[in-house]
């Protein structure tokens, strides 16, 4: 009974240690990207006129390869006359050792105050599915599909001492999250009599930023035209605002044939992960005398034009205070989740007929676009684009430069 | 039968084959992998042979001369460019013009606040890398790489660095010597070794504050063995002896122990120091004159740049951020026709005056003036009064003062100009800011003063704000200060400003010196 429709079903398992040979560490900012973070080195420097030498790092002796332990367990099989195939399986990974630096104390005086170390532990665990079947077959026409889908879930098991580490002023690497989870500000709201901005603290308790006084109140829900009584919003107020690393994604890929046309569209999707729009929050809501981004029309300007709830009044050079500029804030973080037609591509093959009185045996012409459009919610150019510099890595957005879309067109000549 | 054999035939081949491979790996394998980095020098060939390791020791005085600033090496913290103008910032002899300096200038710093941040970041980076030097040419020394004569003077010369470091972080840090009991006694904490392991992070770690007598004793030390190594002289950009005895003169003097600083200052009578003629000359001449003792060296191709740079910060032709102010300006001790009111630029826009010591606005080169040969005299006239010589002390208040005076026969002050010796000293401190406008002196005497038994400073003095004499012609001599310019009050020394205070990522990285923050 099963035979008629199941052709091939097989279970598998696996288990590997793998090393990893690349130990260049782009690291967090200020700092340069290390290919020798075990060793003491020094680089040159001039003072005045005179040529020197200066310590660049403090080196490690105790460091090692950092290993992966993966395990996987999985089935796979074809099925209705092998039209359907599939793949299920459950991978889990382990990063141990990982070559992370530790900040030290800045009165220990160490090159960028840090050094290199087999720090951390990160756990991956995934589900992976994948189908692929031919779910049209004729003798003109055909379509077969491929279809991937992929969750992940990533969290940092140990760091050095159980310190947190920070990438970056908007990430935060801690036992328990997410590997570069993003950290930051939550916010409350805007205060409607003033137009400040509200942020909660650590405790719960809501603090605002006086623009007159330029220094952060206590904000009082029941009075809150009352800015007496002094606050404050230090770095320590920050929360864990979501992850950087996307929960699933995938890919599907559909082939279509008709006589001699080919096309092909390949969709990708990825989301459960957030991006720090740094770009919108420090760039286009900057509070110099420069251009802006149209959100500052919705800005706070009476109690009557309250404006769009998240943009407070507006006070030149007070970025820091109202947009928390520098720092992860919770209206700028939005959802990465993205739908993209990654490719379509074109082709006609010309008949075999035409060709046979050229010595040519096949000619392909096609016509092909990539990234041709992204469905999302995120604000800025891209969901998926990635800081230029190595100042910020995943999870940050800061004038990050978009996927360009691509026209092609080619011919495959084969002779 | 056929197949068993053809099996076991190529089954030989096959094994021999593999192990005749698996031999010539072996064999190759040591050759395989290339250790050398290609883009960085290794911490001990960096001290292999002797011209490596003056390539070390003169790394030291970039250090001192350019450490990180928020992770940039820009902008000279700390003695680049930085400690001068962050003297002058917390003192009231010069203006800050734009928000440049404001945050020093007001007292309005906090443990997150950029400059005094990495004033204790800078130098304590230049610290650790003195440390790792001094670590770097012993084993050289011990390995044959060095000679006895050479260790010495190299470790002289960053003893040098090393206690000028340290001092400069005494006087925005820690309380004066004679304040006792305030803020606990913190000094400083004390760094002696080079970190090189991770290990010697940890117990760095617990190295807490000394108490300033305490860091006082180790500056001392670093000097004293500073003036026995080093044997090379005739150098303005490097440490000298006499560079270590005329820094002493000024420790000495920060710890009122006055007889000290005239015994130093005896010392470098039989240097080759001597005045120059007229007051600009080291500043025109600045990498070789007969007044310098020590300067930090900066060039066209290497120097704080436009964010730090003297010329750049003070002169009337650069950034003109911060500007002379009236307070000095229009005091009557600075007689109307001194050569020194030369050495100042007038701005039209502003309608003051600023500083015109450090000209090169294009290239940054001037170098930083940290030690004089006017200073050694100026302390020892002030050690000589107060141990009740005021005849040596006028003398020596004479010979700075006659120099820059436009009528020496007339004008120059004599012991009827002086009815008691409180009047002499007064002369003294007004002759130091007018001979060290814009070096850096500020600071360190309004510290050192705060609780003097004749003219206490008491703490931080009240300033003039920018805006309030912005082009209203506030500058001339004799012009009175108006009570509305000051617009910076003044602050009690037991007010928190007065120390600055350790900054936060030494709050969260080193828990032994968060739990010895300075007092609120």
């Amino acid at each position: 009974m099963l035979n008629e429709w199941v052709n091939d079903f097989r279970f598998r398992a696996s288990y590997t240690t793998i090393g990893n040979s690349n130990i260049g560490y782009a690291s967090a900012k200020g700092t340069t990207n290390n290919d020798y973070p075990y060793m003491d080195t020094y680089d040159a420097v001039k003072y005045g006129d005179l040529t020197a030498s200066r310590w660049n790092n403090m080196g490690n002796n105790n460091l090692k390869w950092e290993t992966t332990e993966t395990f996987d367990l999985g089935i796979d099989g074809s099925l209705f006359n092998s039209r359907l195939n599939f793949e299920f399986a459950y991978w889990q990974k382990e990063s141990k050792d990982l070559v992370m630096q530790v900040l030290t104390s800045p009165a220990l005086g160490l090159p960028y105050n840090a050094y290199f170390a087999n720090v951390g532990k990160v756990k991956n665990s995934d589900i992976e599915l994948s189908l692929n079947g031919q779910i049209i077959s004729n003798k003109d026409f055909s379509w077969s599909a491929d279809l991937n889908f992929s969750t992940t879930s990533n969290t940092v098991k140990q760091l050095n001492n159980g310190n947190d580490i920070f990438p970056d002023t908007y990430t935060i690497v801690r036992e328990g999250e997410s590997f570069r989870s993003i950290y930051g500000y939550e916010f409350y709201g805007i205060n409607q009599t003033n137009g400040n901005p509200i942020w909660y603290k650590a405790d719960g308790t809501l603090v605002q930023y006086d623009i007159d006084k330029a220094g952060y109140v206590v904000y009082k829900e029941d009075n809150p035209s009352d800015t007496s009584e002094a606050s404050t919003l230090s770095t320590s107020d920050r929360k864990i605002l979501g992850n950087s690393i996307p929960k699933w994604y995938g890919g599907f890929n559909n082939t279509f044939t008709y006589k001699d046309f080919d096309l092909n569209l390949f969709f990708r999707f990825s989301g459960g992960n957030k991006v720090a729009n740094v770009t919108r929050q420090t760039g286009l809501l900057n509070m110099k005398f420069a251009n802006k981004g149209e959100e500052v029309l919705g800005r706070w300007q009476s109690p009557e034009n309250p404006g769009d709830g998240s943009t407070p009044k507006l006070a030149y050079n007070r970025a820091a205070g109202l947009f928390n500029d520098g720092y992860a804030d919770s209206r700028y973080v939005e959802n990465g989740s993205f739908l993209k037609l990654s490719n379509i591509t074109l082709g006609y093959t010309v008949p075999k007929q035409v060709l046979s009185k050229l010595d040519i045996s096949r000619i392909r012409v096609y016509m092909q676009v990539q990234n041709v459009f992204t469905i999302t919610g995120y604000k800025g150019l891209d969901p998926e684009s990635r800081s230029t510099t190595t100042d910020y890595g995943i999870g940050v957005d800061y004038n990050s430069i978009p996927q360009q879309r691509i026209f092609t067109f080619g011919a495959n000549v084969t002779f | 039968m056929i197949l068993n054999k053809r099996y076991t035939k190529s089954s030989f081949t096959g094994w021999s084959l593999l192990i005749t491979v698996l031999l010539l790996f072996a064999a190759c394998e040591s050759n395989v992998l290339d250790m050398d980095p290609v883009n960085k020098i290794p911490s001990d060939v960096a001290y292999s042979t002797a011209e490596r390791c003056e390539l070390a020791v003169v790394g030291a005085y970039n250090a001192a001369q350019n450490s990180r600033y928020n992770g940039d090496y820009s902008r000279g913290y700390p003695f680049g460019a930085a400690s001068i103008e962050q003297s002058e910032m917390r003192g009231q002899d010069m203006i800050n013009v734009e928000s440049f300096f404001d945050i020093t200038y007001s007292g309005t710093y906090t443990a997150a606040s950029a400059n005094n941040m990495y004033m204790w970041e800078a130098s304590f980076e230049a610290i650790a890398r003195y440390n790792a030097v001094l670590h770097g040419i012993e084993q050289a020394f011990n390995n044959g790489v060095l000679t006895q004569t050479v260790y010495d003077q190299y470790r002289g010369e960053l003893y040098f660095l090393r206690a000028l470091t340290y001092h400069n972080l005494m006087i925005h840090f820690a309380l004066p010597y004679n304040i006792k009991g305030g803020n606990n006694d913190y000094g400083l904490p004390i760094y002696k070794e080079a970190i090189t392991s991770v290990e010697d992070t940890e117990a760095a770690l617990e190295i807490g504050r000394s108490t300033v007598e305490e860091t006082y004793k180790f500056i001392l030390e670093d000097l004293d063995n500073a003036e026995a190594f080093i044997t090379t002289n005739n150098t303005i950009i490097r440490a000298t002896a006499g560079a270590a005895i005329a820094l002493k003169t000024r420790v000495y003097l920060h710890m009122r122990d006055w007889e000290n600083v005239i015994a130093e200052a005896k010392k470098l009578e039989n240097y080759d120091y001597a005045l120059e003629a007229t007051p600009d000359i080291p500043f025109i001449n600045d990498d070789s004159n007969s007044e310098s003792i020590f300067s930090i060296s900066n060039s066209t191709t290497n120097n704080p740049g436009t964010n730090g740079s003297l010329a750049s910060m003070l002169s009337a032709d650069g950034r003109r951020l911060v500007m002379t102010s009236p307070i000095l300006y229009n005091s009557t001790m600075w007689l109307e026709d001194d050569k020194r009111r030369d050495m100042l630029k007038y701005y039209e826009t502003y309608q003051g005056y600023f500083s015109n010591k450090y000209t090169d606005v294009s290239t940054w080169s001037d170098n930083a003036p940290i030690i004089r040969y006017a200073e050694v005299i100026l302390n020892y006239a002030e050690a000589a009064l107060r141990s009740g010589d005021a005849s040596t002390a006028l003398h020596l208040l004479n010979q700075i003062r006659d120099r820059a005076l436009a009528n020496p026969a007339t004008q120059s002050y004599t012991s009827a100009d002086f009815a008691t010796n409180a009047d002499l000293l007064n002369a003294i401190l007004w002759e130091r800011r007018i001979e060290f406008n814009a070096e850096g002196r500020r600071w360190e005497d309004i510290h050192r003063l705060t609780l003097d038994d004749i003219f206490p400073s008491e703490g931080i003095p009240a300033k003039i704000t920018f805006s309030s004499i912005n082009a209203k012609g506030a500058f001339g001599y004799g012009l009175p200060i108006q009570e509305e310019w000051l617009g910076i009050p003044f602050y009690e020394y037991t007010n928190y400003r007065f120390l600055w205070p350790i900054p936060n990522n030494d709050l969260a990285t080193n828990p032994l010196l968060a739990s010895q923050q300075n007092r609120d």
